[in-house]
């Protein structure tokens, strides 16, 4: 190919990485955050709100702690039925070493792994590791480290360290938005795989990874768009944010997702060790560049095209966020990112009823939108359980008649037991034993969580696309 | 196996209901805890002031909460309560769940058919057992709730799994609900665990972790009621230290121990009555669990620890003279015959833990004797059991089932024949009140009077919203100044006694004498019930 193709076919790839799915879907892009019609919805709503607030201040509050109340008690009721189908043994699909290493060489699929990093240096090392960890024959294997043209910094450190045969170096013109799924959507112009996965340039995969997923796929049906495998942290100790951070995720990966895919619902995918099927991936148009959790978004987008994503018992190990400012935005930006992710496919909602089902349709809901407004929500009730033990004002009593109250207190006691308990079950079975006491102190992190999810909200209206990039390489 | 469950559960379920609805509707024979409790939930949902705190905080609210949907029925069929049927509606099913679980644990652990279902029999025809299970008390709930923790722990001593952990942790939890003694239970059932967690691991994070994961639910369990209570009465502990609550009950009645060894004995005799072959088959236990090296029979020191706690208590006196706080000596027996049985067989669990453990098949050789003898004496234990419910010296509450089930035994004494009688007549004369007070047609809110010796007239009326009760947020408001409030009659009891807690002697300290200035007699009823107050109705002056 001549520079001037090259650069031509450069140039196309960009452009598609960036303006591709929003101009041939424009209602699945996250480039604009709400569309007409739910702005309009929207203003009506809060319109509505405002006005009941002025004329029946307190019937309305009343309406809508009982409305709150119950939302809770229904989303921790579905919690409690997933972490209980997730728990069955059988939930999470499993592969074992033997028959992972069984299949011949020749009958393993074509790979890439996508390798996005920008400006991490210090990490190539790492990358290094995993890569020739992975046991995979090097002809089927192609690793793309996905670096922006202008991040000198890493692209030196890259060539000097020397990559070897099977990762590569693709740069990717500098353009905005400067995220992740742009440079993943880029590189699906030169990727050659029929699997096609994510890793994190510090993530540490079950070398064993990709052989297990070409036999998943061998063995599941043709609907299985997507394999997610699980992750965890390998710093869960260093701090006391890493190991609530660590708890958490093995209540998310090792239980909820597996609760998640036995009940055939959506499953917003996590970052990175998701291995998607290339034919669907283009089927279904690639990541979005303007959503900031484009994973959970294709997860959705996975189940609303009518494929299936199965849960996968292996491992990879990264590196959980130990500094608590560091923490919050990234956490900000997913739940951002679940918010968009929301209203993307609420755009057309009868489409998306039809396709998921009810009961999807209400995990879909209750994961994305409720996450992050629980979060926030929590800080609410918070602060009215405060000024009721500081002082016990009367505008708190009249918003808890009866009636509202007895729910309400159940959930304040059950509910965050509940949590508490499901944490606790979540460490012992995750082979974390040691991060007994991260669980009895968890509400600190749910303090963090509940910041986390005010300040991404407000972003979703002052700033959508805004990625709030995290630092990586902080593990001691 | 699933289907014989459920056909042993609803079989044993049946029989029990039926029990239940002779006692009550054939003989008329009803206890008078399990009839408050019912008076309690009725008040919560059908008297002029309808709020779930009118359940009350004296009982633990599980037996309470079981019934409200039966006791809702009440407003339109209130021979539900008048004969403590929703009660025995809850203690039934409980008391079956009991059956089952013993039935499932004797499978598990590897009986041989024959003694599975020998000892499933013996303890589900257990006279305190088929009493308790048909008289609305919340002994059943508790008898099923830690046998089922039992359970769950043995099978998590080879399997590991945490859900084992989890359920048995849930049933302690939910069993401090139904009665106080489950913090023994809990108590005792965590040290176990955390114990067994970490001689297999040696790691004092997992002996931890899996303690807390037993313990959690109590805890909850503690503080949710405890919190409650302090929310809505301004009491954490009312239970113990409100005048309506236990320590005041003893001191109002004077039936607490005297201690010492009269006391020590008393228990004994007690838990000897209940499970006669309790020492011998427990001995055998023992010594085989330790020659087998087999740690499953330790799960039996929660039953035992109830036990301890019960006959702590009563050393101390701070309960009553109850056979009924020995119950857990019966699951108790039964069990240690169980596990007189060799190790047969894994236990299936729904997802093995991190560290299961392997279960040895025991020797078989020269077992099936002693299971035999196990069985025997157990077996031989029932008619010693329903004897000494017949004693009052033993069975003070259950004494009058002599007159009410088997009267062709004969009396030897013509006062206790009479006594039973009046046992059995107990609420007789609040029922026939109600019924006056229901046929005068009388408002809402016409009716002042304490629950405290009133509560059989709040199960029986047809409606309970004429009266005025202390669960009523504005009963002192109304207590101050009856006729101001529409209050047209007023029912006291004398001034003695439990009656001295009675809030209308408290406010008016001479109102069942001389009406207190404030109400003229309308009449006096002669209690035909034993240990039950004399009544007297009163106009209020306007």
């Amino acid at each position: 190919m001549s520079p001037a193709d090259e650069r031509a076919r450069s140039d196309a790839a960009l452009y598609d990485s960036v303006h591709g799915l929003r101009e041939r879907e424009p209602l699945a892009s996250a480039a604009v955050a709400f569309v007409p019609w739910q702005k309009r919805a929207g203003l009506a709503g809060l319109l509505v709100l405002v006005v009941l607030l002025v004329l029946a201040t307190t019937p309305t509050l009343i309406a809508l702690t009982a409305l709150c109340t119950f939302v809770y008690l229904v989303t921790l009721a579905d919690r409690v039925v997933l972490l209980t189908r997730g728990l069955a043994r059988d939930a999470i699909m499993t592969v074992p070493d033997d028959l992972a290493r069984e299949v011949p060489d020749e009958d393993l699929p074509t790979y890439t792994v996508l390798v996005p990093a920008y400006n991490e240096p210090e990490v190539i090392a790492d990358l290094i590791d995993a890569v020739s960890a992975l046991e995979y024959p090097a002809d089927k294997l192609e690793v793309l480290l996905l670096l922006e043209a202008d991040d000198d910094v890493t692209i030196d450190a890259a060539e000097a360290a020397g990559l070897g045969r099977v990762c590569r170096i693709l740069r990717i013109p500098p353009a905005d938005p400067r995220t992740k799924p742009k440079a993943c959507n880029y590189a699906l112009h030169y990727a050659t795989g029929t699997i096609i996965t994510i890793f994190d340039a510090e993530d540490r995969p079950d070398p064993l990874q990709l052989r297990r997923v070409a036999v998943a796929f061998a063995e599941l049906d043709n609907e299985v768009a997507c394999v997610q495998a699980k992750l965890a942290f390998h710093n869960g100790s260093q701090n006391m944010l890493t190991a609530w951070f660590t708890a958490d995720y093995a209540l998310w990966f090792n239980f909820l997702l597996p609760g998640l895919m036995k009940s055939d619902s959506p499953i917003p995918l996590g970052g990175t060790s998701n291995h998607i099927r290339s034919d669907v991936l283009s089927e279904i148009g690639a990541w979005d560049p303007y959503n900031v959790t484009e994973d959970a978004d294709l997860g959705v987008r996975i189940a609303a095209r009518g494929y299936r994503t199965a849960v996968l018992d292996s491992t990879t190990l990264e590196e959980a966020n130990p500094d608590p400012i560091n923490w919050v935005r990234q956490r900000s930006r997913w739940y951002k990112g679940y918010l968009q992710t929301w209203l993307v496919h609420m755009r057309r909602p009868a489409r998306l009823w039809r396709a998921l089902g009810p009961v999807g349709m209400f995990r879909f809901t209750t994961l994305l939108a409720g996450t992050p407004v629980i979060a926030c929500l929590n800080m609410v009730f918070w602060l009215v359980t405060l000024s009721w033990i500081l002082g016990q004002p009367e505008a708190v009593a009249q918003v808890f008649p009866a009636y509202v109250y007895f729910p309400a207190l159940i959930c304040l006691l059950l509910g965050n037991a509940t949590i508490f308990y499901c944490n606790l079950v979540a460490v012992r079975e995750s082979g974390n034993p040691q991060l007994w006491w991260a669980c009895l102190t968890v509400p600190l992190y749910w303090v963090l969580m509940s910041v986390a999810a005010i300040k991404g909200t407000y972003q979703l209206f002052a700033n959508p696309s805004y990625w709030e990039k995290t630092v990586h390489g902080l593990a001691s | 196996m699933r289907s014989r469950t459920g056909v042993l559960f609803v079989v044993v379920t049946v029989l029990y209901l039926a029990a239940g609805l002779y006692l009550s509707l054939g003989v008329g024979y009803l206890q008078g805890d399990a009839l408050s409790r019912v008076a309690d939930t009725r008040a919560a949902l059908l008297s002029r002031d309808p709020h779930l705190a009118a359940i009350g905080f004296i009982f633990t609210p599980l037996t309470a909460l079981l019934q409200l949907p039966l006791v809702w029925l009440s407003a339109w069929i209130p021979g539900l309560t008048t004969w403590s049927l929703t009660a025995v509606a809850v203690s039934a099913p409980a008391m079956a769940g009991a059956v089952v679980q013993v039935n499932a644990l004797a499978r598990e652990r590897g009986c041989p058919p024959w003694l599975t279902w020998g000892l499933t029999a013996v303890f589900a025809l257990h006279p305190m057992i088929v009493y308790y299970g048909a008289n609305g008390m919340s002994e059943a709930l508790f008898v099923f709730l830690v046998v089922w923790a039992v359970r769950r722990l043995f099978r998590w001593m080879s399997t590991d799994d945490v859900h084992d952990l989890m359920v048995a942790g849930c049933a302690l939890g939910l069993a401090y609900l139904a009665r106080y003694d489950a913090l023994a239970a809990s108590g005792t059932a965590t040290l176990l665990v955390g114990a067994v967690a970490w001689r297999r691991s040696r790691r004092p994070a997992v002996a931890i972790l899996d303690g807390l994961l037993v313990a959690a639910p109590t805890v909850l369990a503690f503080v949710a009621w405890a919190a409650t209570s302090w929310l809505i009465t301004g009491n954490a502990m009312a239970q113990f230290s409100s005048r309506y609550g236990n320590a005041a009950i003893l001191e109002q009645s004077g039936g607490g121990s005297g201690g010492g060894m009269d006391a020590l004995t008393f228990s004994l005799a007690e838990i000897v009555v209940l499970a006669p072959a309790l020492a011998l088959v427990g001995v055998v236990s023992v010594v085989l669990a330790v020659r087998r090296r087999d740690p499953e029979p330790l799960v039996l020191l929660v039953l035992l620890a109830v036990l301890t706690f019960a006959v702590l208590t009563y050393l101390r006196g701070m309960t009553f003279p109850f056979l009924r706080f020995y119950i857990s000596a019966v699951p108790l027996a039964v069990l240690c015959v169980v596990f007189i049985a060799p190790r047969r067989g894994g236990v299936r669990a729904r997802r093995l833990g991190p560290m299961p453990a392997e279960r040895r098949p025991d020797p078989m050789v020269g077992v099936r004797p002693v299971q035999v003898v196990g069985l025997l004496v157990v077996v031989a234990g029932l008619p010693v059991s329903a004897f000494a419910m017949l004693s009052p010296a033993l069975s003070q509450e259950q004494h009058a089932l002599h007159t009410a089930v088997v009267p062709w035994l004969g009396y030897s004494d013509p006062d206790l024949r009479f006594e039973q009688q009046a046992i059995i007549a107990s609420f007789d004369t609040e029922r026939r009140l109600a019924d006056h007070l229901d046929a005068l047609g009388l408002p809402e809110g016409s009716v002042l009077m304490d629950t405290v010796q009133g509560f059989p007239i709040i199960a029986s009326t047809k409606r309970p919203d004429r009266f005025v009760i202390p669960s009523d947020r504005d009963f002192v408001t109304i207590l101050n100044d009856p006729a101001g409030h529409g209050v047209q009659f007023m029912l006291t009891v004398p001034n003695e006694g439990r009656g001295t807690s009675d809030a209308l002697n408290l406010r008016y300290p001479t109102i069942h004498d001389n009406g207190a200035g404030i109400a003229t007699l309308v009449m006096e009823v002669l209690n035909s019930g034993n240990d039950r107050p004399t009544w007297r109705l009163w106009r209020v002056n306007r």
